[in-house]
């Protein structure tokens, strides 16, 4: 079925921005409404945002989600007045109530109706709240009223002085007029500002009180003249008819009118305007966090996305340029001209960085938007594994690149529901192995010289070494000789592997026990790298090393062949420089020892069968040592060229996928280098090698 | 097969010569011509994808038709070019041996290509002009960088 | 040409509304919350300032007092939904003139507006 709503398409686009933060923002809230004792800031907020939600879906015209959002309002306003007290099962249902509203909010997006059950869930919602939709009643019963003014009153009327005079003024409001005591209030209050009221039907207390009625009385003292007081009340909106007369004397009312006072068929909603304005206050604090809607602009990733390939651009030429620069130089010596040029060219390069810093920071989001939605997802995750856990999260405000952000969503989430099922263990089995009954998983993330490191660590069991061995011998993944010779670090790095599983069970949860291969290659996709620390019994860390930008990146340029190839920096550990004598054969491949530790080595020049000359016996070799994964390589050039920044190039969707080749660079003087992809070219070199 | 109520179109073809035969290739489909320049190789990828080079700072693939179709082929010389298209938002660089002309092609002189006129293809063949003083034969590059294209490629790659 | 500002939390909101009001011939300024609205009051004082009451850092009606205070004569309209009533009188106590009840019928909107500025 499908829906339509009378609001243009940039409309809708603003309502489902605003509709995805406060949806965010009540999932956080609701979640710390559970944890903390201080309660009173986080209802007034979470009340807001229902409001909020509730005001924009009714205009908009998503009558259910207006519904929903006024049920839960109603639940959160008795919450934040304690007349209803918040427990678990509450907690439930606004939860369910909130992941509902997630539903009804997709519908705007997919305009299509979605079968879910509202009548239900607004049921169960009005049964929390014990009440039923709350609408102002105003009965009306037909009694007769006579002004009558006691002796203050009269007193009163006898001072009142040769300019004013005395007016009885009936006034009817509309039946149907909304908020029908504030609606009195303003006529009560036009009244005042034309002159003293002497007494009034209803009285203002009573008005106060939102007990009134459609009928009105009011007597008036007033300099004012009678027409004057026609236009006014002639103003005023909901007014069906009124009559003005001349009150005279004190004894007797003119015209006598009907008044049916009321009683509203509500509860006392009697509250301390003072008290409201309190607690708001209190909630200031908190809310400037909260609206950052004063100085931001909101940009389309897009926008970003060419202003980046823009700016890569720029560094290209900002290269070649100092290359010209350079041949000029030589060619010409230093004249006015070339040290002109010269000047300009660096202040070129320096204007460039600088753009190039803006446009990555424009890029930059803390991690905070990947990291909020895991709170929630860490308590429903808990709950259904039957386990306890502190999940703690730190470094939210720590940035990345946001297509970074958008890669590691998933392995994050994998990671974390591994920690849940596999790696904390029952509370039952803790506190028999003495440990605190809550598991603890931190999250964790923080800056590290250009790069950004994302920490999960637990306390929980730990990764056996001799199972994974066992694992991959039973799995057909490496024979069981090798696996005995495996270090312990070495044979839990073969949890990276695919098809190696040790979930003696499919929770369905994580679907498969674990899924570390596709973890290990989407990290690799950002030129990301994993690295697990484990001990039995004590826990597990998971470290992430990310780079801080995807498209320009910090590469050595390595010769081979007369040609240029660049190795991303992050992954280089160090260059050495070797002689072919220092070669040995170990385990049929060649590799060299590097204080006490074998490192095999790779040519490059096999891998890429790229001709060239053999080296000499003592021809200086220049090994690159490269890591991934706690795997080390050593690759084998023939001469190291430099560091520079690299704009990185995809090959384009004709040549596709290259093995070992990252993508392509221009060189400042224009040549184009690949770039190696190492992880590809680990695993390459290991398959070559068994 | 021709209809007898076919259209007469006119439209522009670049003709060059690839292997000592002459080809053309729709106008609308060649975004520039450039001497050749070093072209850096890639590994692992078909033997008729020469590699990569810089166009004012855009890397793109360029391709040999005459490895890919096995055809004849010289040396490069003066005349060789690289003949820059774009095929459905994709840009790669063809070598060819000399491109001579722009020249106007009307339907009516554009027959169905007859069988082993070249070693290309006829799925890449669009036809054959017949002027007066040469044969022109059509390519469809379209085809060229199709998805089924792409999948005999793979199945053609050496590791 | 009349100045109207519009003070709602909801930039949603914001944007129907000041559409209404301009294609209605209005000038439209805009705030996001009630210090904002204050402040924004003061700079270009409006001929009429419509206002949403549930906001953060500082709600309608405190803003109306705030406003109130330091221009007597200002003119505000409360912005609310039906269950708001008492705040709406808090509002009307602290020197509003008139509400509108959310989500507004755009004629409701243009004749309040219509019946203070003209």
């Amino acid at each position: 079925m499908g829906l339509q709503f009378d609001a243009s398409p940039e409309e809708i686009k603003l309502f489902l921005e605003e509709a995805d933060e406060h949806l965010q923002l009540l999932e956080e809230d609701l979640v710390r409404l559970e944890k903390e004792d201080d309660t009173a800031d986080l209802l007034q907020a979470i009340f807001r945002s229902a409001h909020t939600l509730k005001g924009s879906s009714a205009t908009l015209g998503h009558q259910r989600m207006a519904q929903l959002t006024h049920a839960m309002e109603n639940i959160l306003d008795k919450l934040r007045k304690d007349q209803v007290t918040l427990t678990t099962g509450v907690m439930d249902v606004l939860f369910e109530a909130l992941d509902l509203l997630r539903v009804l909010k997709e519908e705007i997006v997919t305009l299509e109706e979605s079968d879910v059950d509202l009548t239900g869930m607004l049921e169960g919602l009005a049964a929390v709240a014990n009440q039923e939709v709350v609408k102002p009643e105003v009965k009306v019963e037909k009694e007769e009223y006579k002004m009558e003014l006691d002796s203050h009153e009269k007193q009163v009327l006898r001072e009142a002085g040769e300019e004013r005079n005395a007016f009885l003024i009936n006034i009817s409001l509309q039946e149907n007029s909304e908020m029908l005591p504030v609606r009195a209030l303003i006529t009560m209050m036009t009244m005042r500002e034309l002159g003293e009221i002497v007494k009034s039907q209803p009285s203002m207390e009573d008005i106060e009180r939102e007990i009134v009625s459609t009928k009105m009385q009011v007597l008036l003292l007033t300099d004012k003249p009678v027409d004057f007081l026609n236009n006014s009340i002639n103003d005023l909106p909901d007014i069906v008819e009124f009559h003005i007369d001349s009150y005279q004397g004190g004894e007797s009312v003119p015209e006598e009118i009907e008044v049916q006072p009321s009683v509203l068929a509500q509860e006392a909603k009697i509250e301390e305007v003072k008290v409201q304005n309190g607690s708001n206050n209190k909630a200031a604090a908190k809310d400037i966090k909260i609206n950052k809607q004063n100085r931001t602009v909101r940009v389309d990733v897009e926008l970003l996305d060419n202003l980046m390939n823009l700016v890569g651009e720029l560094v290209i030429d900002r290269t070649r340029l100092a290359q010209v620069l350079g041949t000029l130089e030589a060619r010409y010596e230093d004249t006015d001209l070339t040290e002109d040029l010269n000047r300009t060219s660096i202040h070129i390069g320096r204007v460039t960085t600088q753009l190039q810093e803006e446009i990555m920071k424009a890029r930059m989001l803390p991690v905070e938007s990947l990291f909020n939605k895991f709170p929630r997802m860490m308590r429903d995750l808990s709950q259904k594994a039957g386990k306890e856990v502190d999940f703690q999260m730190e470094g939210q405000e720590t940035e990345l690149d946001r297509s970074i952000i958008e890669e590691i969503g998933d392995p994050l989430i994998h990671l974390l529901r591994n920690s849940v099922d596999h790696a904390i263990e029952t509370p039952e089995e803790r506190k028999a192995m003495g440990k605190n009954p809550v598991g603890m998983i931190k999250l964790g993330a923080h800056h590290e010289e250009n790069h950004i490191n994302i920490v999960v660590r637990d306390d929980g069991r730990g990764i056996d070494p001799e199972k994974i061995r066992a694992s991959a011998v039973k799995k057909g993944l490496i024979a069981e000789d090798v696996a005995h010779r495996l270090g312990d670090q070495e044979a839990i790095n073969l949890i990276f592997a695919s098809g190696l599983s040790t979930a003696s069970k499919v929770s369905d949860i994580s679907g498969r026990g674990v899924g570390m291969d596709v973890v290990r290659t989407n990290l690799e996709k950002v030129n990301g790298a994993i690295e697990i620390h484990t001990e039995v019994g004590k826990g597990t860390e998971i470290k992430i090393k990310l780079p801080l930008t995807l498209a320009i990146i910090r590469a050595l340029l390595v010769n081979l062949s007369q040609r240029v190839y660049a190795i991303p920096l992050t992954s280089v550990l160090e260059t050495i420089r070797i002689t072919n004598d220092q070669i040995k054969i170990i385990n049929k491949r060649e590799a060299i020892v590097v204080r006490g530790n074998v490192l095999p080595l790779l040519r490059l020049r096999e891998l890429f069968n790229t001709p060239g000359v053999a080296e000499g016996e003592n021809d200086k070799i220049f090994v690159v040592v490269v890591n991934m994964a706690g795997q080390q390589l050593g690759i084998v050039v023939d001469a190291l060229v430099g560091e520079q920044e690299v704009v990185i190039k995809s090959l384009g969707k004709f040549i596709g996928d290259v093995q070992g080749i990252a993508g392509a660079t221009i060189l400042g003087d224009g040549s184009v280098a690949l770039i190696i992809d190492v992880p590809s070219l680990m695993k390459k070199f290991t398959a070559m090698a068994s | 097969m021709s209809e007898a109520a076919r259209k007469i179109e006119e439209k522009q073809f670049v003709v060059f010569q690839l292997s000592k035969e002459t080809y053309g290739v729709d106008i609308s489909k060649v975004w520039e011509i450039i001497i050749v320049q070093p072209i850096t190789q890639v590994p692992h990828t078909a033997e008729f994808i020469e590699g990569i080079i810089n166009l004012r700072g855009r890397v793109i693939p360029v391709i040999d038709l005459r490895k890919r179709f096995n055809l004849h082929q010289d040396e490069y010389t003066r005349s060789t070019r690289i003949m820059v298209i774009e095929i459905s938002g994709n840009t790669l660089g063809m070598i060819v041996d000399g491109v001579s002309e722009v020249l106007r092609i009307s339907s009516d002189i554009v027959e169905p290509p007859p069988p082993a006129i070249t070693n290309i293809d006829a799925d890449y063949l669009q036809g054959v002009a017949k002027l007066e003083d040469r044969l022109v034969i059509l390519l469809n590059l379209d085809k060229l960088l199709s998805k089924q294209e792409k999948l005999d490629l793979e199945s053609t790659m050496l590791d | 040409m009349a100045k109207i500002l519009l003070v709602d939390d909801a930039a949603f909101m914001r944007m129907r509304c000041a559409k209404l009001l301009t294609d209605n011939g209005y000038e439209v300024d805009e705030a996001s919350n009630g210090q904002e609205g204050v402040d924004k009051y003061m700079a270009i004082k409006p001929d009429l300032v419509l206002m949403d009451i549930t906001m953060p850092i500082m709600d309608g009606i405190q803003a109306v007092e705030e406003i109130k205070k330091r221009d007597p004569e200002a003119k505000v309209v409360m912005c609310s939904a039906l269950g708001q009533q008492t705040m709406v009188m808090a509002a009307i106590k602290a020197g509003a003139k008139d509400f509108i009840v959310k989500p507004y019928q755009p004629e409701k909107i243009l004749d309040t507006v219509k019946r203070f500025v003209g």
